[in-house]
């Protein structure tokens, strides 16, 4: 059987009709029903669901990285600081480093 | 209103791995993201022509985009499908390697399902990454996720292990032989090799009575003989004009599988509906083809349940218009093993908690009401 010169719609319900059941069964699929996110999400296993926006502050990145160089650099200079605030509580981390000159 | 439509966005077809058996050769897999633009009209689109709507998120590799570019996503779905209306879904199918806790917390806050591509144990044949603390994290924070696992011709004989490896785990995973398409020709396993270890790890998942995971796609073959829908069972559920492929230039394909050009649907800047891409000239060549296949089916005893299978899997195999190819030969002898199974126990009635509680629950419930039984 030929079936280059019918239309598209004769096609489509040609199609269809090879497998009627896969369309009803599709019909009465129509409105799928919640998955169980829902019943995971109402129970409050999402309790840190406030990560989110507790991370939505401008230095971070989509990605959770720092959002640009000059965000790098505070980053950078804030560990600096600590260490050596650190290393000055501690006279050179307790003596490991012998150059301390404090 | 139509009732539904699944709707594969490919927002890049570049990917950060190289997986040995993409369907997708290296140079399709170049960097540039779809538009924002053309997402927002099939949204829009979608949203006016169809009552609900799941959205697939592929590629390449979809986490290569920024988290930005998902939350634009779901905002233009909550503008156009309505705030929490339960008319759409989202689904992103990813390796894995670029997921983060942040965008975990985003998809839990969202209700995107994640699918992640791995192999477990046997993860080092076809790609390199290990996931273990990324799927770690996912249990931890109770992310909905399911894994894919691709059988090449390596694992073949390992497909028992894999689901034992993810069944320690709890996780779904589905087991999906390699698709002769792109790089993937010198992966595809042989059939007799594909059948019997899957019939191994079916064996062993049906026989599991304390399993708390559906194997795929072993189960969807029981509900389907059981007489149950399962649309998501894309390859034997008559996929066209419920299917539709949006690629990062904006064109539309009937699926995201590897599709030749010569099925293409057009382009979504120049189309006015989804309906219009089905009327172009691509569409009715896979229609026509299938179609043709799908007469020589008809006479097949499991034609009702697979549909004349994948048109792309026999596209690849022995063409469009000729069934018989490695994907159906496969489908018919695992679905008549899976099925003579299920047969067994509803013809026995035996003990059913020697038995895997998924199948006990499916079984038992076409017993409670046998006019939905299908033979």
């Amino acid at each position: 059987m030929s079936y280059d010169a019918e239309s598209i719609e004769k096609l489509t319900a040609m199609y269809e009709s090879q497998s009627p059941n896969a369309f009803i069964a599709f019909s009465m699929e129509g409105l799928p029903q919640d998955n169980q996110h829902a019943e995971r999400f109402d129970k409050g296993a999402d309790a840190e669901h406030s990560e989110l926006s507790s991370c939505d502050y401008c230095c971070c990145s989509d990605k959770g990285y720092c959002n640009s160089w000059g965000w790098h650099l505070c980053c950078i200079g804030s560990i600096v600081v600590l260490v050596a605030c650190c290393c000055y509580v501690t006279d050179g981390f307790f003596g490991a480093w012998p150059y301390w000159p404090f | 209103m139509k009732p539904h439509i699944t709707i594969v966005i490919k927002p890049t077809l570049f990917c950060n791995t190289d997986c040995k058996h993409c369907y997708h050769t290296p140079e399709e897999r170049v960097p540039g993201n779809i538009s924002l633009e053309r997402v927002e009209k099939i949204i829009r689109l979608a949203s006016e022509e169809y009552q609900t709507a799941w959205f697939i998120w592929h590629g390449g590799e979809p986490m290569t985009l920024p988290m930005s570019f998902y939350k634009d996503v779901m905002a233009l779905e909550e503008k156009y499908f309505g705030k929490d209306s339960m008319r759409y879904g989202n689904t992103i199918n990813t390796n894995g390697t670029l997921l983060n806790k942040r965008f975990m917390a985003y998809c839990r806050e969202k209700k995107i399902n994640i699918g992640v591509s791995y192999e477990g144990p046997y993860n080092n044949i076809l790609r390199a990454e290990d996931l273990e603390k990324t799927l770690n994290t996912l249990s931890n924070k109770e992310n909905m996720y399911s894994v894919t696992s691709t059988v090449s011709k390596e694992t073949v004989d390992k497909q028992k292990d894999i689901y034992r490896y993810f069944r320690e785990k709890d996780i779904t995973v589905s087991l999906s032989p390699v698709i002769g398409a792109g790089c993937g020709k010198p992966y595809v396993p042989d059939t007799d090799d594909f059948v019997n270890g899957s019939i191994a790890a079916f064996d062993d998942w049906l026989h599991d009575s304390t399993s708390r995971v559906p194997l795929m796609p072993f189960y969807l073959y029981i509900r389907n003989y059981l007489g149950d829908p399962t649309p998501s069972d894309c390859a034997h559920t008559s996929c066209l004009t419920k299917w539709i492929c949006l690629y990062p230039d904006g064109s539309l394909y009937p699926c995201a599988k590897a599709c030749p050009k010569e099925f293409c649907l057009g382009n979504i800047d120049q189309v006015g509906s989804i309906a219009d891409a089905f009327q172009s000239e691509g569409f009715r060549n896979i229609l026509v083809g299938s179609i043709k296949r799908r007469d020589k089916c008809a006479s097949c005893d499991i034609f009702k349940f697979c549909n004349g299978g994948c048109s792309i899997d026999a596209y690849y195999e022995n063409g469009l218009e000729e069934n018989g190819g490695q994907s159906c030969e496969s489908y018919r002898r695992i679905f008549k093993h899976v099925s003579s199974e299920i047969q067994r126990i509803l013809d026995e009635k035996p003990d059913m908690d020697g038995y895997n509680p998924f199948v006990k629950d499916a079984v038992i419930g076409k017993l409670i009401n046998p006019k939905t039984i299908s033979q």
